[in-house]
C-alpha cells in the first residue's frame, strides 16, 4: 500500500475496500471521504453484477482483465491533467493527484497542522515554458498551532517541495482552515 | 491533408504499412528512459484498445500499450502517460523532456518530422 492510495482522513482505499461489505465502522459513517468511495466501490459492483446477469456467458480474457485492472490503479482519484509545462515540441501534465499529494505530505511535516483537500489550477500564461500553478488547501490545525505559520513557513515550503520534487512552478497557496482538531 | 491515427494496439488490416513498426519502436524508446512505466493516457484511448481486434499474434507481439501516435501533414505527435520512479534521475518534468527528446530523435532517425507531444505524469512511485 502506498500512500497515493490514501484518503484525505488517513485511512487507505484498500481498507475501505475491505470492509464494504459490511457495516461501517463509527469513522466511516461520519467520515465524507470513505463514504464517497463505499458508495463508488458498491456502484462498482452493482454494474459488474449487471453486466454478468445481462450475459450470462459474459468471460473477460486474463490479459484483459490484468489491462483493465492497471487502468484502474492508474486513474484511481488521479483527477485531471494539470499542465505543468508548454512548449511548442511538447506538453508535459501531471495529475491533480501528484500535485496536491506533493503539496498535503509538506502541509503535514508542520507540527499542528493536517491538510486535507488541496485544489490545483493554473494561474497564468507560462513563463519560460512553466505553467504557473495556484494551489487551494484545506487545512486542519491544533489548538496550540500559530495560524501565522501558514504565511510565514507553509507556504514557502510548500512552493518549494513541489519545484523540487516534481519541478511545477506554483506561485499562489490559499489556505482555508476548516477545522480545529482536540485530539 | 493527411491523417493518420495509431494506438497502442496495432489491429487493422488497413494500419499503414510500417506504423505498426514506428509504434513499437517509440514504445521501446519511452521504456528506455530511466525510471519510466506507461500507462493508459485516457479513458477513451484505453477502451478503443480493447474494442479492436489484432490480425495476428505477430501483430500483438510490440507492447506499445498507452501509447498513441497521430502523424499529421508528416508530423508524429505522441500522447503518452507515465509513472515516473522516484529513484529517476531527476524530476518528473526532466524525466518527461528526456521522454520527449528520445521520442524526437527516434522519429528523425526514421525521417519523420516530430510533432508536438502530450506526455501525462500520472504518478510517481
Amino acid at each position: 500500500m502506498t500512500d497515493d492510495e490514501s484518503l484525505e482522513c488517513g485511512r487507505t482505499v484498500e481498507s475501505v475496500c475491505e470492509t464494504v461489505d459490511s457495516e461501517p465502522d463509527a469513522h466511516q459513517r461520519d467520515c465524507p471521504y470513505c463514504g464517497e468511495v463505499r458508495e463508488r466501490l458498491k456502484q462498482l459492483d452493482r454494474l459488474a453484477r449487471e453486466a454478468k446477469e445481462a450475459d450470462s456467458s459474459l468471460e473477460i480474457e486474463p490479459h484483459v482483465r490484468r489491462r483493465i485492472v492497471d487502468f484502474a490503479r492508474s486513474n484511481l482519484r488521479r483527477g485531471a491533467d494539470i499542465p505543468v509545462h508548454r512548449e511548442p515540441a511538447a506538453t508535459v501534465s501531471f495529475s491533480e493527484m501528484l500535485i496536491a499529494r506533493t503539496a498535503r505530505e509538506t502541509v503535514d511535516t508542520f507540527p499542528g497542522f493536517t491538510a486535507r483537500r488541496c485544489r490545483v489550477r493554473t494561474i497564468a500564461t507560462p513563463d519560460h515554458g512553466h505553467q504557473i500553478l495556484g494551489l487551494s488547501i484545506g487545512v486542519v490545525m491544533a489548538p496550540d498551532a500559530v495560524v501565522e505559520n501558514l504565511d510565514r513557513n507553509v507556504r514557502d515550503a510548500v512552493i518549494d517541495a513541489v519545484a523540487r520534487k516534481l519541478g511545477a512552478h506554483v506561485a499562489e497557496v490559499d489556505f482555508t482552515v476548516e477545522d480545529v482538531h482536540y485530539d | 491533408m493527411t491523417s493518420h491515427h495509431s494506438t497502442g494496439s496495432p489491429v487493422s488490416p488497413t494500419e499503414e504499412a510500417g506504423s505498426t513498426d514506428l509504434l513499437a519502436e517509440v514504445a521501446r524508446t519511452v521504456d528506455a528512459v530511466p525510471g519510466v512505466a506507461r500507462r493508459e493516457p485516457s479513458v477513451g484511448d484505453f477502451l478503443r484498445t480493447l474494442w479492436k481486434k489484432s490480425t495476428s499474434a505477430e501483430d500483438q507481439a510490440p507492447d506499445t500499450q498507452g501509447l498513441r501516435l497521430d502523424q499529421v501533414d508528416g508530423k508524429a505527435s505522441l500522447t503518452v502517460a507515465v509513472w515516473v520512479s522516484r529513484e529517476a534521475p531527476g524530476n518528473p518534468l526532466m524525466v518527461s523532456q528526456e521522454v520527449a527528446s528520445r521520442v524526437n530523435h527516434t522519429l528523425i532517425e526514421r525521417g519523420i518530422a516530430p510533432g508536438s507531444h502530450q506526455i501525462i505524469v500520472r504518478e510517481t512511485e
